[in-house]
C-alpha cells in the first residue's frame, strides 16, 4: 500500500490566535516564505498561516498555503480557527460553523457537521467587527473567503471553521484585548484536535479515491506517457488493485515496452482474460 | 440517523417540517433559502459524506411527476414516477444514484400534496390506466418511519382504484403497510440480488431473509407483491447463486400471487458510470470490464444475453410469462 500522506493546513488571522498552535503542535518558522507568516510541524504535515484580518488576506492566504502545499498530499483538513463574536453565546465558549454567511453578498457555504461536544453555529462573515449583534450568529471576518479558496484544494466536507467567543452583546468589541484573545485561543487548540479526531474515519474514503500502486510510477517512467494515456494508465493500475491483481501488475511492470501504447494494450488485454472478473467470495 | 437537519426557508412553518425538527431536536437545525444550496453544490464528496447524512427538507416546485423512463416497469397504461426523496438510506455499490447527485445528504420534499394534486391530473389524462412508480430515486419505504409516505399516498391510490402505483424498495418497514387495508392497485416490489451479491455490495440493506419475512407478511396479509431480480451482477456462479435465490424466495412466497417478476441487468448512464468510477476506483465492480452501448454502461460479458435467458428460464420454472417481464 501506499504511504498516504494527511496535511493539517490551520488559517488563523493573527499571531496572537496562532501561538497556542504553534506552542503546543511544536511548529516552527517556515522562513522560505515571506508574503505571509507560516509555521509547520518538523514532518510537514500540519501547516499554519498567519493570513491577516480580513476576507482579502484570509482568501489570498489559504489559497497561498494551498499552493505550496497540494502537491505534498493525499488528503487535507482545511481549518479555520479564531476568534468571533456572537449575539447570546458567554465569551470562552467554543463553536463550529453548520453554516457560512458572507453578508456582503449573500455568498454561503454549508461545512459538514461532525459530532464534536461544541456548539455547532451559522457563521457571518462581516467586514467591519459587527457591534450590533442583532442575529442569531457568531461573527467573524475571514471564514467565508477562507471557505471558498479552500473548496480549491480540499472537499467540502474537510473544510471546518472553529471559533472561540470572544465578544458579545454584553462584552463588546471594545473588550476584546491580545490578552483575552490570547487565552481564548489556548482553547480552540484542544478544539480543533477534537475535530480532527472527529472527522479522520472519513479520511479512508477520501484516500481510497486516490490510491495507486507504486508500480504506476515505474511504468511511467519507462516511456513517455502524454496525459490522456497518464490518465488511462492510472485507471489499468487501479482497476488491477481492485480486482487483487497487483501481483501480476507488479509482474508486467518488469516487461520492456516499446511505447506507452504498447504498455497500455497489453495492461488492457490482461484485463480483458475470461478469467478476470468479479470473485467469488 | 443524520447528521443534521437542513430546512428551506419558505417552509420553515410548514407542519411536517416543524413535526421533524422537534423530532431531531438534538441535531443542528440549519436554515436554508433553497435545498439546492446544500445539495447541488460543487466540491462535495459522496463517498464522504455517506458516512454522515443529513437531511434536507424541501419544496419541490413542480414537475413532480414525470414519465417513466422507457422499460422502467410492466404494462398496464401511461407509466410516471415520482420522489418525494433522493437518495437513499442504503448504500448499494452498484447504485446509479452514486452518480446522479453531487451530495449524499437525503432531501425529503414535505409538499406532498402537490404530488397528489399531479398525481390526480395525470390520472383524469388518462382514464384507460396509468402506473406510478415511486422508488426511482431514493427508496419510499426505508424512511417511512420519517416520511410517513404511505399514510399519505395510500389513501390517494386507494380513492384511484384505476390508477396502480408500486413503490419500489429493499426495506422491512412494513409495519405501517400491515396496519392498513390492503389496497388492490397498489404493488409493494421488492428488490433482490443473489445472496453473494447483496452481502458483497448491498451495504445497510437487510438481508434476504428478513426482506422476504416482510414481503410474505404483506402477500398474506392481502397485499400486492412483486419481485425485481435487479440488477444482476455476473459473475462465474451467477446461474447457481440465482436458482439458489430462486428456490428461497419461492419457498416463502405464494408464487401464483405474485404480482409480476421481473430481471435486469447491472446497467447506468456512462456519465453516472464515470462518476461513480472516480468514487469508488478500488472498487471490483467498477474495474471489471465494462461495455458502454447508445450512453449506457453495462457489465461485458462475453454471455450476458445466454445468461440472462438462462436466468429467465430458472425464473420461468416459477412464475407464468404473463408475471413476468425483461427490465430494459
Amino acid at each position: 500500500m501506499n504511504d498516504f500522506r494527511v496535511n493539517i493546513n490551520l488559517v488563523v488571522a493573527l499571531m496572537v490566535e496562532a501561538k497556542p498552535f504553534i506552542d503546543k503542535l511544536k511548529l516552527s518558522h517556515d522562513a522560505k516564505h515571506s508574503t505571509f507568516k507560516i509555521y509547520t510541524s518538523d514532518n510537514g504535515n500540519i501547516n499554519l498561516i498567519v493570513s491577516g484580518i480580513g476576507r482579502n488576506n484570509a482568501a489570498a492566504a489559504t489559497a497561498y498555503l494551498g499552493a505550496i502545499t497540494s502537491a505534498q498530499h493525499d488528503a487535507a483538513f482545511w481549518i479555520n480557527a479564531g476568534i468571533a463574536g456572537h449575539s447570546s453565546l458567554p465569551v470562552g465558549d467554543v463553536v463550529i460553523a453548520n453554516k457560512l454567511l458572507e453578508r456582503s453578498t449573500g455568498r454561503t457555504f454549508y461545512p459538514s457537521v461532525y459530532p464534536v461536544s461544541f456548539t455547532s453555529t451559522l457563521l457571518t462573515t462581516v467586514d467591519q467587527p459587527e457591534t450590533s449583534y442583532l442575529e442569531q450568529s457568531a461573527f467573524d471576518m475571514e471564514a467565508s473567503a477562507f471557505a471558498a479558496a479552500a473548496s480549491k484544494f480540499s472537499p467540502l466536507e474537510f473544510i471546518q471553521c472553529v471559533k472561540v467567543i470572544s465578544d458579545n452583546i454584553e462584552s463588546g468589541v471594545e473588550s476584546v484585548s491580545k490578552g483575552s484573545i490570547e487565552q481564548a485561543a489556548q482553547t480552540l487548540v484542544a478544539a480543533v484536535n477534537e475535530l480532527i479526531e472527529a472527522m479522520g474515519p472519513d479520511l479512508e474514503h477520501c484516500l481510497a479515491q486516490t490510491y495507486l500502486p507504486k508500480v504506476f510510477d515505474d511504468l511511467r517512467s519507462g516511456t513517455h506517457f502524454s496525459a490522456t494515456q497518464t490518465v488511462q494508465l492510472k485507471r489499468l493500475c487501479q482497476r488491477f488493485s481492485a480486482l487483487g491483481l497487483e501481483a501480476k501488475l507488479n509482474e508486467m511492470a518488469l516487461l520492456t515496452f516499446t511505447s506507452s501504447k504498447e504498455c497500455i494494450r497489453l495492461l488492457e488485454a490482461e484485463l480483458l482474460l475470461p478469467e478476470i472478473g468479479i470473485k467469488e467470495h | 440517523m443524520f447528521s443534521a437537519i437542513y430546512f428551506e426557508k419558505a417552509i420553515k412553518d410548514h407542519p411536517r417540517v416543524l413535526e421533524l425538527l422537534a423530532r431531531f431536536s438534538q441535531l443542528p437545525h440549519i436554515e436554508c433559502e433553497r435545498y439546492g444550496e446544500v445539495f447541488n453544490r460543487s466540491a462535495q464528496n459522496f463517498r464522504i459524506q455517506k458516512q454522515h447524512p443529513a437531511l434536507i427538507l424541501a419544496r419541490k416546485h413542480g414537475n413532480c411527476v414525470l414519465p417513466a423512463p422507457a422499460g422502467y416497469g410492466f404494462e398496464g397504461g401511461e407509466s410516471y414516477y415520482f420522489s418525494h426523496m433522493m437518495n437513499c438510506l442504503y448504500d448499494c455499490r452498484y447504485c446509479f444514484l452514486q452518480g446522479m447527485y453531487r451530495s449524499a445528504h437525503y432531501v425529503l420534499f414535505i409538499n406532498y400534496e402537490d404530488f397528489a394534486a399531479e398525481i390526480q391530473t395525470r390520472i383524469k389524462e388518462s382514464p384507460e390506466g396509468t402506473i406510478f412508480y415511486s422508488g426511482y430515486d431514493c427508496d419510499s419505504l426505508a424512511m417511512e418511519p420519517v416520511s410517513h409516505f404511505c399514510q399519505f399516498f395510500m389513501p390517494l391510490f386507494a380513492q384511484n382504484p384505476h390508477a396502480v402505483l408500486e413503490i419500489r424498495t429493499k426495506s422491512t418497514q412494513v409495519r405501517d403497510l400491515l396496519e392498513m387495508q390492503p389496497i388492490a392497485n397498489c404493488v409493494i416490489a421488492m428488490s433482490f440480488t443473489a445472496k453473494q451479491a447483496s452481502k458483497r455490495f448491498e451495504h445497510k440493506v437487510p438481508s434476504i431473509e428478513k426482506r422476504l419475512d416482510a414481503l410474505g407478511k404483506l402477500q398474506r396479509a392481502g397485499w400486492k407483491v412483486a419481485l425485481r431480480f435487479e440488477p444482476i451482477v455476473y459473475n462465474s456462479k451467477v446461474l447457481s447463486d440465482y436458482a439458489e435465490l430462486f428456490e428461497h424466495v419461492f419457498s416463502v412466497l405464494e408464487r401464483s400471487q405474485i404480482h409480476s417478476a421481473s430481471i435486469g441487468e447491472f446497467r447506468m448512464p456512462s456519465d453516472f458510470y464515470k462518476t461513480i468510477v472516480k468514487l469508488y476506483p478500488d472498487e471490483a465492480l467498477f474495474a471489471s470490464p465494462i461495455e458502454v452501448i447508445d450512453g449506457m454502461a453495462s457489465l461485458q460479458e462475453g454471455a450476458g444475453q445466454d445468461t440472462l435467458a438462462a436466468l429467465e428460464a430458472q425464473l420461468l420454472n416459477y412464475v407464468s410469462p404473463a408475471q413476468y417481464y425483461r427490465c430494459a
